[in-house]
């Protein structure tokens, strides 16, 4: 079964979007032109976004202005149907706990456990005084664990952050992610600093928990390769604006060119997608590539999330 | 040959070579005036060694002490000043740190308050707190304790700020993205990334303030300075080479016992 909301109909127009984004802008203080300009989009839930471009080009802003990290200058932006822009403090904290992120460098307190790093993630959810003492509830620890144990890291629950390998790490980072209930995931390079191996089981699981609990994600990457395999569509900025926007399956050489404003010659964005790596995506998307996964893991995150709703 | 010579290739160019040998050339001469001026002779120095080892060799040794009870004493009080100003200064310095911190307290105005506020702390000796506070106080521990608890605070707001500056920078990012607003952050995140930096920092004030607790006593803010000016001001130096030795001991065990938790804490 697919998830409601059903990320394949979603083209670049939406019925009820997670998000929406409309003629946003940001113009950093010193800044040479905007770093994002005029960007507009909206996803549906369970989508999964790729956004590519050269460094420089809005990517991360871009992401920043989706939970206000970054003030955008003008434009608008919904988070289920309503305004992130210009919402005061209060709302946007409300919001912010509907708008997971992890981050390229994870951003795990390295002398914290595995348990208290991903508690983290329910402090949006409580009383000031809760949070400054810690006092988290006893089902969201469960649920904590749960997951943990899902995605393979249960047996690290009481060691620290500093302690795990990279994709270790980066796993941790998207299951405190995972604990706020998103119902976006905003990923920023989450694969820049991972080995291979890593790096195919950190996207996995990001796809994972888009499709299976129908959380929209948005990953920025500069793997043109991992994007294409991942993504349901991709995003192509170029100077802080949206040059390409449309499946993976569209993304033509030429556009790739016009991305990275070089010839293809001169990107090493593997060999495959140069040759006919998008005739195996265009197949996997009415084949392989979006089967029921048989992984354990993959139904064990989605059932958790739904217990913790429950509970 | 002469042809390669000339076109030998420099490592970095004309305009940074010369003004680092203006900025020696500078330093030279200001080090060498300022030697002239404090009418310094080397050569003195080295020709009235015999008197300075005839001092020492006579007067000071062998060391001999009495009053063992007395000098240990002292050299506890000088313990406690050191500990108890070191962590009083902590608390302080904690306090005016997390309001000094600009990522943290985002009051205008603030940040620059407490750094001025921590630097006028610093900046006056703590020999001259000890000055004034023996005025207000009498000789006594207290003066050592008020003065060491000054200047620590003075010195750990400043490396605090620093170091919650630095773990804010990294954690809070997330964890303000999370929905979370900023007290919980703070004492969630920021500080337990900050925690040795902190303890790191406090062990080091222990060891500054035995060291200065001794000049201080001197002054009269009690302690092992105190014991020494007295045993020199009466021209027993037997028993201040004593003293002196027991507060290199101190200083020494300390250090190393602080080596020893900072190694434990930091790994």
């Amino acid at each position: 079964m697919l998830p409601a909301g059903a990320w394949w109909s979603c083209g670049r127009i939406c019925l009820n979007p997670v998000l929406e984004v409309r003629n946003l802008k940001k113009v950093y203080r010193g800044g040479e032109g905007p770093a994002v300009d005029n960007v507009s989009f909206s996803m549906a839930r369970g989508e999964m976004i790729g956004v590519i471009g050269p460094s420089g080009a809005g990517k991360s802003t871009l992401l920043r202005c989706i939970n206000r990290l970054v003030t955008p200058t003008a434009g608008h932006i919904f988070i289920e149907g309503e305004e992130m822009t210009g919402a005061p403090a209060v709302r946007v904290r409300g919001l912010r706990r509907r708008v997971g992120m992890v981050f390229q460098h994870h951003n795990l307190v390295a002398r914290l456990t595995v348990m208290q790093n991903v508690m983290h993630g329910r402090l949006g959810y409580m009383s000031t005084l809760d949070g400054i003492l810690g006092r988290y509830q006893e089902a969201d620890k469960k649920q904590a664990v749960e997951i943990l144990t899902q995605t393979g890291l249960g047996s690290f629950l009481y060691h620290r952050a500093g302690e795990l390998s990279g994709g270790q790490r980066q796993r941790v980072g998207i299951v405190r992610a995972l604990m706020q209930q998103p119902s976006i995931l905003l990923c920023d390079e989450p694969i820049a600093s991972l080995d291979p191996a890593s790096a195919q089981v950190v996207m996995d699981l990001i796809r994972d928990v888009c499709h299976r609990s129908a959380i929209a994600c948005i990953v920025n990457l500069h793997q043109v390769d991992a994007a294409l395999r991942y993504s349901d569509r991709i995003i192509g900025m170029y100077r802080g604006g949206i040059v390409f926007d449309g499946p993976a399956a569209e993304l033509k050489e030429s556009v790739i060119e016009k991305i990275y404003n070089k010839p293809i010659k001169q990107l090493m964005i593997g060999d495959g997608i140069k040759g006919g790596i998008r005739d195996e995506i265009r197949e996997g998307m009415h084949s392989g590539i979006r089967e029921e996964p048989h992984d354990g893991i993959r139904d064990g995150i989605k059932e958790g999330l739904r217990d913790g709703q429950n509970g | 040959m002469g042809k390669m010579d000339n076109s030998r290739i420099k490592l970095a160019s004309r305009e940074s070579r010369r003004a680092a040998f203006v900025f020696l050339t500078v330093l030279v001469i200001v080090f060498v005036l300022s030697t002239g001026f404090t009418g310094f002779n080397p050569l003195e120095a080295l020709l009235a060694q015999g008197e300075f080892w005839n001092f020492i060799a006579v007067d000071f040794i062998p060391p001999y002490m009495d009053k063992w009870e007395a000098l240990l004493r002292a050299l506890m009080q000088t313990l406690y000043m050191a500990i108890a100003s070191a962590g009083m200064g902590a608390v302080l310095a904690l306090s005016l740190a997390l309001a000094g911190t600009p990522a943290l307290c985002r009051v205008p105005g603030i940040s620059s308050l407490v750094r001025g506020f921590a630097s006028v702390l610093r900046n006056i000796p703590d020999l001259v707190w000890a000055f004034i506070l023996v005025a207000a106080f009498g000789i006594g521990t207290i003066v050592g304790v008020l003065a060491l608890t000054i200047s620590t605070t003075g010195q750990l707001t400043r490396f605090f700020i620093e170091t919650l500056d630095e773990a804010a920078g990294e954690n809070m990012e997330p964890l303000l993205a999370t929905g979370a607003s900023m007290p919980p952050v703070v004492l969630q995140a920021v500080l337990p990334a900050a925690l040795p930096g902190f303890v790191a920092w406090i062990l080091y004030s222990v060891e500054l303030n035995i060291r200065s607790s001794t000049i201080l006593g001197m002054v009269g803010a009690g302690g092992i300075g105190l014991l020494l000016m007295g045993y020199i001001k009466q021209y027993n130096y037997a028993a201040a080479s004593t003293t002196i030795i027991a507060v290199g001991v101190i200083v020494i065990s300390v250090n190393l016992l602080t080596d020893c938790l900072r190694k434990i804490i930091l790994t």
